[in-house]
């Protein structure tokens, strides 16, 4: 395990570079790889294309700052929420955009179900689903006061299942059903869900410098706590068997195979230059891309060595990474306003 | 000796807190007419009515998150960290923050939120909390008898103030507003006082104090009251120590740590100026609650060497805190 990384520090010049006026909070590729969707803190959700970084269309502000960006699976619509408490949908091929008011509160996290076109909407206590073909104007279900803020949403794998996360756990919501699916309570503030792809683990990074995992079908739960800082970076391997977790000093892989991480060391990856502000898994691949503050983009083979195989330089702190579908180029954004895509 | 000058380029934020009534929206009014200059950013907690256009004025909804770190007194403002993330990542950075409580809320975890989240530590820094009493209601707040288990929010709001700011003094006489400045005096002994009308106060004394500044703990001077002033049944009250010496630094070490896990939840603020032994510079520390911060100050050079500590908290035992303080000292 001694290889000597060989390090292509900054070898690797982006494939383009935008600047945009703000900090960047979102990157989303489309799901074809032609477009890129960037939200910023001012406000501002810019459209580029992904050949190039060339600005396709002008989309609306999020009048007090945008928050969250997530394109339908098809890539037929991508929406974006902020703090407006709106959520502006922008449909690719008639190629009109749509307001609508989601509620009082930031918008604080949208998700598009993997199994059709629903958007999860989270609004400040609010969680609401809209179904786009039935009715683009407004939510189909609506799971309103919620013990807190909802902090994070996804969708299970299989698109049944919306999780929301806030402080005390999480709640599982099944569209056409008002009350709770599925409740996974826990004392503590969860700060972004990551549902393992094969559905078999719902993971949480929190507040309290701690990653907590229940297993879906059973509710059994496992803490993994210590971290030197809050838990907001972390991804899951494709084939479901590796959890990455970003944090102020390292990054560590837990391994899920067999009966999962219980009684197990994590892989401490090495190389990590300042606190990890991004990451994420290739998709279909091993590779891990993890962003940092001082401006760094790393990447391992986690399952091979704890070395990086290459560092690259991102041009600014980096805050937000998104991996092309076809896992050849990373996207990022980073704090001074610059988004860049970088071939691997 | 060199001074040293490294710049803190954390954003200063300034509580506000107080009861509804005594004058809160006047004076961040105030704050923000007199402070044109900076750009001020204010989080609410009550709907109020800000007056300035240009300041960024942002609503938000008490959120209050224990931390799961086997500390129950360590709660933290989940509402401040998501709006506070978002304000600092802005082009258009901010002088000042200032946070306006609602007349019920329990300043510690909006304090704590500022030491406990990564984020906001890098950031921001606590300036001070600055609590608004109205002079002629303040007493009748205080004296209010809560159900059992219930925290009169008042007391804590004065418990855990830097600056007091007196309001509305041309409604009460010179006899009430000494009782009232008394009453105040005996829960939060460190707290400096300043009288208003219309909460019209010098900006420079509740701005830019520096309160939780270990640096600028240069003197504590605690204006106690033993002149047999504790005739009511005073369960919040500050408790000085102020004992010439040496302490021993693995008895101190001890001694904090047994005081913290046993009387923190009640200790709500605490600073101190110590001689320890073989050290040549004084130990400062101050401390929320369990939260605690301390560094080597100013040398002492051939000032006589001695011990100065504050404690504002809750079921207090001055006689306990002295003694078991005492068995700190070098022998």
């Amino acid at each position: 395990m001694s290889a000597t990384p060989r390090l292509r520090a900054a070898a690797g010049a982006p494939a383009w570079a935008a600047h945009l006026e703000d900090y960047v909070v979102g990157v989303r590729w489309s799901p074809d790889g032609d477009l890129v969707a960037t939200a910023s803190v001012g406000g501002a959700v810019h459209l580029l294309s992904g050949a190039e970084g060339r600005e396709i269309v002008p989309l609306p502000d999020h009048r007090g700052g945008a928050l969250a960006l997530s394109w339908s699976r098809g890539g037929e619509v991508l929406a974006s929420g902020g703090q407006d408490g709106r959520v502006h949908t922008w449909d690719r091929t008639r190629r009109v955009s749509a307001a609508i008011p989601a509620g009082a509160g930031w918008v604080g996290d949208l998700a598009w179900s993997p199994a059709g076109p629903r958007l999860a909407v989270a609004v400040g206590r609010e969680v609401a689903v809209v179904d786009h073909d039935r009715s683009p104007e407004g939510a189909v279900d609506r799971w309103p006061d919620q013990p807190s803020t909802v902090s994070s949403l996804v969708w299970s794998p299989d698109g049944r299942h919306v999780g929301a996360g806030h402080y005390g756990g999480v709640h599982w919501f099944e569209p056409g059903n008002p009350g709770v699916h599925k409740a996974f309570p826990w004392k503590g503030s969860v700060l972004r869900l990551a549902p393992a792809p094969n559905g078999k683990w719902l993971a949480s990074g929190n507040q309290d410098h701690s990653v907590h995992l229940w297993r879906l079908w059973s509710g059994d739960q496992l803490e993994m706590a210590g971290y030197p800082a809050k838990v907001e970076h972390l991804t899951w391997h494709h084939g479901s068997r590796w959890l990455a977790v970003g944090n102020a000093e390292d990054v560590t892989v837990w391994d899920f195979s067999g009966k999962g991480p219980r009684g197990r060391k994590p892989r401490i990856l090495s190389g990590v230059p300042a606190k990890v502000t991004a990451i994420g898994y290739q998709p279909g691949g091993d590779l891990l891309a993890a962003g940092c503050a001082d401006g760094s983009l790393l990447l391992w083979t986690p399952s091979q060595a704890r070395s990086p195989r290459s560092v690259l330089l991102a041009g600014g702190a980096v805050s937000a990474l998104d991996w092309s579908p076809d896992g050849t180029r990373v996207l990022v954004g980073t704090a001074t306003g610059t988004v860049a895509v970088m071939a691997v | 000796m060199t001074i040293d000058l490294v710049t803190d380029h954390r954003i200063p934020v300034t509580v506000l807190t107080g009861f509804l009534g005594s004058g809160k929206t006047t004076l961040l009014n105030h704050i923000l007419t007199e402070q044109h200059g900076q750009r001020i950013a204010v989080i609410e907690n009550e709907f109020g009515e800000v007056g300035i256009d240009d300041a960024l004025v942002v609503q938000a909804e008490e959120e209050i998150f224990e931390m799961n770190n086997g500390c129950i007194c360590c709660t933290v403002r989940g509402d401040l960290i998501r709006i506070l993330a978002n304000l600092v990542r802005r082009r258009d950075r901010f002088d000042r923050v200032v946070i306006e409580t609602t007349g019920l809320a329990d300043p510690a975890p909006v304090a704590q939120t500022f030491f406990v989240d990564d984020d906001m530590r890098r950031e921001l820094r606590l300036d001070a909390i600055v609590t608004l009493v109205d002079a002629r209601h303040v007493l009748a707040h205080l004296d209010e008898v809560k159900p059992a288990g219930v925290e009169n929010e008042a007391v804590e709001q004065v418990a855990f103030a830097d600056r007091l700011v007196v309001n509305k003094i041309d409604l009460v006489g010179d006899e009430a507003l000494a009782a009232v400045e008394r009453r105040l005096r005996s829960i939060n002994a460190l707290a400096e006082i300043v009288r208003s009308q219309y909460a019209r106060v010098d900006l420079d004394a509740i701005l830019g104090v520096g309160a939780f500044d270990l640096d600028r703990v240069l003197d504590l001077d605690p204006q106690f009251l033993d002149s047999g002033e504790h005739l009511h049944d005073e369960t919040v009250t500050s408790v000085g120590i102020d004992l010439p010496g040496e302490v021993e630094p693995r008895r101190l070490n001890d001694w904090l740590g047994r005081l913290l896990a046993e009387k923190g939840v009640d200790i709500f603020r605490m600073k101190g100026i110590l001689a320890v032994t073989g050290q040549s510079e004084r130990y400062i520390f101050q401390g929320v609650h369990m939260l605690f911060d301390g560094k080597a100050g100013r040398p002492w050079g051939d000032e006589a060497r001695s011990n100065r500590l504050v404690f504002i908290g809750r079921n207090l035992d001055r006689g306990e805190l002295e003694s078991s303080f005492a068995a700190c000292l070098a022998r």
